[in-house]
């Protein structure tokens, strides 16, 4: 490896273009959730907020670069970036350890795979490997300053470090120490390390638990995840352990002498087959069906609601978040009685609504606000900004609510808020124009319509969304999505008569003809011989009927499971679903 | 960012040039008396407020691109001016000491000049602020959260000197677990004795003697519920409390949002003398639902709020609370027969939260069209009851929003209390003087350093209290205090 060689920069090149291809076409989604679950505010405050915390500063400066993850291209490049950082930053420990210039690149490979590997995971958000980069950065500086004999540095940055990276600067401790003993002699073997730890110590005891009050478990734990079991990541401790272990696996492979092990090619395959095995572990972690929710999700909090419609009869998830979405953007385009099984509808009613638990509490505050409960949807975006603090989808939401409720001066504090972030400064703006003039609210076309759907007599939420919808309706009769969602729940659990039986009151809700499902059910409910209640004028075509005859007399010739034809042509109708879901 | 002072010979200079400018022909063109006064936020004009109140900062909302204030008259050491870019108006604290300390007992006046961009000087009719001659109490306490549902994060009982902005936090939820902390009570607003429930793991209720905390379990297994919402009894023996089984909906209409009552609810004593629990019951043959328990100051009467219990389903909307009072012994611990103070179904409102005047006769209460949780009801006013006269009036420093929690300073003269009249949202602390139930002056808000930070804040001041010093104990005493085991109190049964 003294040699010069392209081979370096063929492999970091060959990491580098695995992250960005991965991250660019296959799993991107992590960038929705990750940009979801933050909102950077360019404000003081902001910045107070996150320095008073160990390892706040980096979360803050995580945050800021994640704002661009709204675009896919730039996360994978920035994720890819990082990589290549803490490559290099390895690279220059291993430099600094040993003396040679010459790196076996397996050795700083191996972690930053690892590093690409935990990078996949939606909770390894970036600072978590910020941290990392900071923690190989720092060793380098600190190893240069004793080299230019300016160890006094060492303890003078040692608290910042502590406050910049939090429970990363006890990896860094441990390197340092783990550094001193092996490649040191005499009194430094034990003076610098022993200045450290009562630093650590008095920068975590002091400082963070006794100044700031911290719980011992936010001093010494965050942000890495080792506090808490159940967030325990094996990619988390490997990694901390390897980086620990470093200076040993320097002062090893300085001593080896094994001439096969010491050749460039030796190092080159090991590097080679490092790579391989990264990508066949990223193709067999890739989850489609995730995949597949966050394209749909994706668009869903884009309100690109023809492309969630697409996208789900396409490619649907199995995930029944899918099929939420799904439903609730044919709601808002008005089409959910008309082609809701022109999609999968496996989950029954159950994905009509997502219960709100703590982890779908976002989720479940779209079904609210599609069908005009703003009470119910501004009560779940409060308690998700309570328990998850400012994230763009909770505030948006507070802020669309508050405006259609008319609590003005309770939208302008979010909306100053959003002005002060880079991705929803215009969204914010355009709703500024809003605030005090009720009627600009009712001009607009999203928020006029929910307007709209609103009650127009008080009633309390109830714990079932069946009884809820009923309320909505007895209290505001013209609320179209709701009457829709009460009809979809009864197509769902196949209760067919109980839609025939709702269809008279369309006559009052502008309906110029049926939509195709309800039709349907007519059609069945009629060939079943029940006697037709009155309809409100409306009548099911003659053609359907004549359709429903063929799909009878095909499904009784043929097994549907052999025969893909019957899908194929009536896979999209409520009587195959009614017939074999 | 402080505002720099200017020196009083150069505003003498200033003020020569001004006057010279004055007098020349386009003086018309160049400055404009704008017939009103200026608008600032927080609204501190025509207030009353106390000798030794913190810098009223203030922040104007008038366009201009650069403000001067000066205060009038101008004292033996000169006006005090400020000038300031954004419109921020920050006193220097040892100035505004000074010049309240100069014009106790009379009407202080600032006057504010807007340069607008064009050269142009707007001058605004100065804004007047009575200083009183009634000091008030160094400190008051809240809780600071989050007006929110069910759902809590960081949760702070803060306290705040009135003098000066200095604030210091006396139980942080964060050292304790995360758990629920609610309802500080002092004994007789003293900063070495009060008391504070913690929800959750490190359940019960805390009582705080100087240094010493005891962490007590003050729920029997008589008891359907917590201890919810205590009175101190001013002698110290006794606190009363509420057990409220308490439960919240949803409102759907616009224009409220959640709501809390009381399922059920009994009034329970403790006896920190016997450490026992007791009901407090009685001899009618209607089942009540008590809450809001209050002492009069000579520990005679106990005042709280009743309404009739209705087992199954009720309408919430018809549900009200009568004010009640019953005589108290504090020799025997016996109380007497209860007496309806103020009607409820005869006024037509619901009663919550009331306290009463250290002289003992004036009472405050919170009225609201039905049920027991004014903070979030639009429509919850402050009543003043004369006692003596059982006359009852509506306060004029109602707002459209929610007035709810309030509490009396120790000289009587000064009334805290939580208004919504902000954003409709989060509860802010304002204070009034008042004279008598006749004469209450117009209520400020507490003053913040950063004038702006009302606007920000998304938290909730709950629960504003006056106290009559600073209280000793820090966060991580209460949260030693939380190691060890709870002292169970007993229950005792009628005699």
């Amino acid at each position: 490896m003294n040699e010069k060689s392209n081979s370096p920069k063929l492999l970091l090149a060959l990491l580098f273009g695995i992250s960005l291809v991965y991250f660019t076409f296959f799993g991107n989604g992590v960038f929705l959730y990750q940009e979801n679950r933050s909102l950077f505010i360019f404000s003081g405050a902001y910045l107070r907020e996150f320095l008073g915390f160990p390892g706040g500063l980096s979360e803050y400066i995580g945050n800021f670069i994640q704002q661009g993850y709204y675009s896919s291209l730039y996360g994978a490049l920035v994720l890819s970036l990082f990589l290549l950082l803490f490559a290099a930053c390895l690279g220059g420990m291993y430099k600094a350890m040993s003396g040679n210039k010459g790196v076996p690149l397996p050795l700083i490979l191996a972690p930053s795979c690892l590093l690409l590997l935990m990078q996949m995971q939606s909770d390894h958000t970036l600072h978590h490997s910020l941290g990392y980069v900071f923690v190989a950065g720092f060793t380098c500086l600190s190893l240069y300053f004793r080299r230019k004999r300016l160890s006094f540095l060492i303890p003078l940055l040692f608290p910042a470090f502590v406050h910049l990276t939090g429970s990363y600067s006890l990896v860094f401790l441990a390197i340092f120490i783990v550094y001193c003993l092996l490649h040191k002699k005499g009194r430094a073997r034990y003076t610098l390390p022993g200045i450290l730890i009562i630093l650590a110590f008095l920068s975590m005891m002091g400082l963070e638990g006794y100044l700031l009050h911290h719980p011992p478990e936010h001093y010494m734990g965050q942000p890495l995840p080792f506090h808490r079991p159940e967030h325990l990541r094996a990619g988390d401790v490997i990694l901390c352990t390897y980086l620990i272990l470093f200076p040993l696996m320097v002062r090893v492979a300085g001593s080896t002498r094994s001439p096969a092990l010491k050749t460039e090619r030796a190092t080159d395959g090991i590097s080679y087959v490092l790579l391989l095995i990264t990508a066949i572990v990223l193709g067999a972690l890739y989850d489609p069906e995730f995949a597949k929710l966050s394209r749909i999700e994706r668009h869903f909090l884009r309100q690109e609601w023809e492309q969630v419609i697409e996208a789900h009869e396409k490619a649907p998830s199995d995930l029944i978040a899918g099929t939420y979405y799904y439903n609730l953007a044919l709601s808002e385009n008005g089409q959910l009685c008309n082609r809701m099984f022109h999609g999968l509808q496996e989950s029954g009613e159950h994905s009509l609504l997502i219960h709100s638990s703590q982890d779908n509490i976002v989720r479940s505050m779209y079904y609210y606000y599609t069908l005009g409960f703003m009470n119910e949807a501004h009560h779940l975006a409060y308690e998700s900004m309570v328990l998850n603090g400012y994230r763009p989808e909770n505030i948006k939401m507070l802020i669309k609510t508050d405006l259609i409720n008319g609590d003005h001066r309770s939208a302008e504090r979010h909306i100053a808020l959003l002005k002060k972030t880079l991705p929803y400064r215009k969204w914010a703006e355009k709703h500024e124009r809003m605030l005090h003039k009720p009627e600009r609210v009712l001009a607009d076309p999203e928020l006029g319509a929910k307007s709209k759907l609103l009650p127009r007599k008080d009633f309390f939420i109830t714990p079932s969304d069946v009884l809820n919808i009923d309320l909505m309706l007895m209290s505001n009769p013209e609320n179209k999505i709701a009457f829709e969602y009460k009809l979809a729940c009864l197509l769902l659990e196949k209760d067919f008569k109980s839609v025939v039986y709702q269809v008279k009151k369309m006559q009052n809700m502008d309906y110029d003809c049926l939509p195709q499902h309800i039709e349907e059910a007519i059609i069945f409910f009629i060939r079943q011989n029940h006697e037709l209640p009155y309809l409100g004028g409306f009548e099911p075509g003659p053609e359907l009927r004549k359709h429903f005859d063929q799909f009878i007399s095909a499904t009784k010739t043929n097994d549907p499971g052999m025969d893909p034809s019957i899908q194929k042509t009536w896979g999209n109708t409520y009587w195959y679903y009614h017939a074999y879901k | 960012m402080r505002l720099p002072l200017i020196h009083p010979a150069v505003i003498s200079m200033l003020t020569v040039i001004v006057l010279s400018t004055g007098c020349h022909s386009n003086h018309s063109s160049l400055t404009r008396a704008a017939g009103r006064e200026a608008l600032i936020e927080p609204d501190y004009c025509d207030v009353t407020v106390p000798q030794n109140i913190a810098p009223l900062n203030f922040s104007i909302l008038e366009e201009g691109g650069q403000f001067t204030i000066r205060s009038l008259p101008s004292s033996a050491k000169g006006s005090l001016v400020l000038t300031s870019r954004k419109g921020n108006v920050r006193f220097p604290q040892k100035k505004w000491r000074a010049l309240l300390s100069e014009n106790k007992g009379k009407t202080l006046k600032f006057e504010i000049t807007a340069k607008l961009e064009n050269g142009e000087r707007i001058t605004y009719l100065p804004l007047s602020i009575h200083i009183s001659e009634e000091s008030i109490d160094p400190y008051v306490c809240y809780r600071l959260l989050y007006p929110g549902y069910e759902s809590w994060s960081g949760m702070r009982i803060v306290q705040r000197s009135l003098e000066d902005f200095s604030e210091s936090n006396v139980v942080e939820n964060q050292l304790i677990e995360g758990n629920c902390i609610n309802c500080h009570t002092f004994l007789n607003q003293d900063p070495e004795e009060f008391l504070i429930h913690v929800r959750g793991s490190l359940y019960g209720t805390y009582f705080v003697d100087g240094k010493d905390i005891t962490r007590r379990n003050l729920r029997t297994e008589n008891m359907a519920a917590n201890a919810v919402y205590p009175a101190w009894h001013p002698e110290g023996r006794y606190v009363v409390f509420s057990s409220n089984e308490v439960l919240q909906v949803i409102h759907m209409l616009p224009g409220n949002r959640n709501e809390f009552y009381d399922r059920a609810s009994k009034m329970v004593i403790f006896d920190s003398h016997l450490n026992t629990m007791k009901e407090i019951r009685e001899n009618d043959s209607i089942e009540y639902i008590g809450t809001f328990p209050c002492w009069s100051p000579d520990g005679k009467f106990l005042y709280f709020c009743r309404t009739e219990h209705h087992k199954g389903a009720f309408d919430l909307s018809k549900q009200k609370y009568d004010l009640v009072r019953r005589p108290f012994d504090p020799l025997t611990g016996v109380f007497d027969h209860a007496e309806i103070v103020l009607n409820a179904r005869e006024i037509g409102k619901s009663m919550s939260l009331p306290s009463i005047s250290p002289d003992g006769k004036s009472l405050l209460v919170a009225m609201h069209a039905y049920g027991t949780s004014p903070v979030w009801h639009k429509d919850s006013d402050l009543y003043m009851l004369e006692i003596d006269s059982g006359k009852a009036e509506r306060m004029a420093l109602n707002s459209t929003e929610a007035e709810s929690y309030h509490s009396w300073s120790s000289n009587g003269k000064w009334i805290l209390f939580s208004s919504k009249r902000g954003d409709g949202r989060t509860s802010r602390p304002h204070i009034a003087y008042f004279a008598s139930p006749d004469d209450v002056g117009k209520a400020f808000v507490l003053p913040q350093k950063d004038p702006g930070l009302y606007q920000r804040l998304e938290l909730s001041f709950n629960r504003p209290e006056f106290v009559t010093g600073k209280i000793r104990i820090k966060p991580r005493n209460i949260a030693a205090a939380a190691k060890e085991n709870p002292v169970h109190a007993n229950w005792a049964a009628d005699e």
